[in-house]
């Protein structure tokens, strides 16, 4: 499946020539022979992965046997919680270091308050470093769009693979002057194809055509012996795991011989839904026991456990290839020692949610599944585990990296540094996530999920939905993970101190928009 | 010679002018129905200034999109017979760009009700679009009322003109403006 695009990334990458790079993207600079002592650093993003489905995490069926080879020689943040449930606020918390309700990057294929675009780790760990970017995800790779000026390469969603024209005519180009505003148009607003919020194509004819192809593709499908539920898809074109991730393994291993320190962003589709597993995952789990929750009144969905059983069947299985494709990934690098001088992340936007009713990550419900991520981080050399409990934010990234590279840690950061990275443990502080895609950008939230988890103790305050205004839930995740019982109005003194704590939050989030 | 056989088998431009007008409402209208569907979602996050470049995109779409089919037309009039198609331009050339850009629309509405159709209900779909729009234009130029209505309408589709066009050219300004 390798064909041009890849070898001219390898090609780029051996040799890190100018010439090169003026051909391929306008947006691309060259490596430079800068030679320093600085680490390089890599974060591997895996979309939609819920640490609740990782054996690593404890979970049952043994999923991820190659991140808990990596997990030797990494610290493991057992209780890491995503900004967001979603993709625009889960990405934007980690690139930004904000929180979804200060950078405003909270609606479905949103941005980052324009003004506030400058706040990223690229602009942050400098120019000292060559800063490297990919994202399968359009709506991740909309956020890096935002922050074109401080990336130095900034590869196409479709750099890993060949541009598949079957599922779609029109995948912008990532750095071209006005790539945000053409993404719009060209590749959501005229065409049918894409994840956006309505089934209308802005176009007659280039609807028309585009819906053929995606009629053909629906129809002749892409069903294969190798691939029984059809190929992975990410809305926009078809790919294959192992294809992408050797792309990225071998990218990651020749920028880390170049002497340029590094920082590398890989945001990877898998195992974000349609999760369509290779044929040798399928059916490899046994039975599990899947809890049966009551129906939330803000699900969207009224999905049985039944469909729950085959949806864990599927999700796992995925997630199983995806870790099989890592651990490549992992003997690749440590064979190119591409480790003995790198911090290596891994980590993902948010989890998903096959329970109460929902299905997947498009819900206004935050709970643990879809918003308990992974979080791995090997130093360079590293080559003990340390178990790290204290709970942790997706937020907490931009200081710790900023902090190893020696840059000053801005103000406005909301995270801390995280523990075994100079941080402390902490049970005081109090960790957020925020669902409020369906608000303006511009304005205070008005309808909004939000999870406020300070040591064990969990809060959710929903606000704003039709029938179901200003309700809490209170859960306590040392005894009751599952967040069956509700202890709102049985613990009232902590409830309150707590419901203060995240009104007033809230509340000062809101205030520069309260106009 | 060449230049002499185009002229015989390509329509006056009195004719070609209000069949290009309503090719124009149409796909701009549609446009900007679609965007103003589209409005409330983009007003969320986006300001006026980055919608408004959506809208010069689709703008400029809708341009390429147009001269693209009153092309096709035109192409089919210097392959067709000329007693068929250009020596009635206005009123089948009308009847074919209402009856195919129409279908579409419907269809367009269908789609955004019932999902991703099969690959063979769009085939027959587009094969009765055409089927009926050749039928329908070949009527057309037969009953002298049809063909007083059509030349009316489409005389009258070119006050859009007016309108599109100059958007169309504002919308290049504003892209030029924003990509260099």
């Amino acid at each position: 499946m390798f064909k041009m695009t890849r070898r001219d990334l390898l090609k780029w990458a051996t040799f890190s020539a100018g010439t090169l790079l003026s051909g391929a993207q306008p947006a691309g600079r060259p490596l430079s022979n800068h030679k320093n002592n600085k680490p390089n650093i890599f974060i591997l993003l895996f979309d939609a992965m819920s640490a609740r489905h990782l054996s690593l995490y404890g979970y049952s069926r043994r999923t991820t046997p190659n991140l808990e080879r990596f997990a030797r020689r990494a610290a493991v943040y057992h209780s890491h919680y995503s900004g967001g449930n979603f993709t625009t606020p889960g990405t934007s918390s980690i690139l930004s270091g904000m929180y979804p309700w200060s950078s405003r990057a909270i609606n479905l294929g949103g941005l980052i308050q324009r003004d506030l675009a400058g706040r990223n780790l690229f602009s942050l760990i400098g120019n000292e470093y060559y800063r490297v970017a990919y994202s399968q995800n359009l709506w991740a790779d909309l956020l890096l769009r935002q922050f074109n000026a401080d990336i130095d390469y900034h590869f196409p969603p479709s750099a890993f693979k060949d541009i598949d024209t079957s599922a779609n005519l029109f995948l912008g180009k990532a750095t071209s002057p006005d790539s945000i505003m053409t993404f719009y148009a060209f590749d959501q607003f005229l065409p049918f194809g894409g994840i956006k919020p309505y089934k209308w194509s802005g176009s007659t004819s280039i609807g028309y055509i585009d819906n053929f192809l995606r009629s053909a593709r629906k129809t002749l499908g892409t069903k294969s012996v190798e691939y029984p539920f059809g190929l992975p898809f990410n809305g926009w074109y078809d790919f294959d795991i192992p294809t992408v991730l050797a792309g990225v393994s071998d990218l990651i291993g020749k920028l880390s011989a170049q002497n340029q320190p590094v920082f590398g962003y890989f945001h990877l589709w898998a195992p974000h839904e349609p999760m369509n597993p290779r044929k040798e995952f399928v059916g490899i789990f046994p039975e599990t026991k899947i809890l049966k929750k009551p129906h939330h009144p803000l699900s969207l969905y009224s999905a049985s456990l039944k469909d729950y059983v085959q949806l864990y069947d599927r999700y796992d299985s995925y997630i199983a290839e995806v870790d099989d494709e890592f651990g490549k990934l992992l003997d690749h690098l440590e064979s190119a020692g591409a480790l003995e001088n790198a911090y290596f992340i891994v980590t993902s936007d948010h989890g998903q949610l096959f329970e109460r009713g929902e299905e997947y990550h498009a819900t206004p419900l935050v709970y643990d599944p879809i918003i308990h991520i992974p979080l791995l981080i090997s130093s360079p050399g590293g080559m003990t585990r340390q178990d790290i409990l204290t709970p942790t934010s997706s937020v907490d990234l931009l200081p710790t990296l900023l902090n190893i590279v020696g840059q000053p840690i801005p103000r406005w950061a909301e995270g801390r540094l995280l523990p075994g990275f100079g941080g402390q443990p902490d049970g005081s502080r109090s960790i957020f996530t925020i669902e409020a895609k369906d608000n303006s950008a511009f304005k205070p939230l008005t309808e909004v999920s939000i999870s406020m988890i300070k040591d064990n103790l969990k809060l959710i305050y929903y606000k704003g939905y039709q029938n179901y205004n200003k309700i809490f839930e209170l859960y306590d995740l040392g005894n009751d993970l599952e967040e069956m019982h509700n202890l709102y109005k049985k613990d009232v003194l902590t409830a309150s101190q707590l419901k203060s704590e995240l009104l007033n939050a809230l509340y000062f989030a809101d205030q520069p928009f309260n106009r | 010679m060449i230049w002499r056989f185009l002229n015989n088998r390509l329509p006056k431009f009195q004719s070609l002018l209000p069949v290009y007008a309503v090719i124009v409402f149409m796909v701009y209208t549609w446009t900007i129905y679609a965007f103003i569907r589209f409005l409330p979602y983009w007003l969320r996050f986006l300001n006026v200034t980055e919608i408004l470049a959506i809208f010069s995109y689709a703008m400029l779409s809708d341009c390429l999109e147009s001269l693209g089919f009153i092309f096709l037309l035109l192409v089919s009039c210097v392959i067709l017979p000329a007693r068929f198609l250009r020596n009635t331009f206005a009123v089948r050339g009308t009847v074919m760009a209402v009856c195919l850009l129409g279908a579409i629309i419907v269809y367009m509405n269908g789609y955004a009700k019932n999902g991703t159709p099969s690959l063979l209900s769009y085939i027959l779909w587009s094969l009765a679009i055409l089927a009926v729009a050749f039928l329908l234009s070949f009527l057309a130029a037969k009953i002298r009322f049809v063909i007083s209505a059509v030349e009316w309408l489409s005389s009258n589709m070119t006050i859009f003109l007016y309108i599109y066009i100059p958007l169309t050219i504002l919308s290049l300004l504003n892209v030029i403006f924003r990509n260099i």
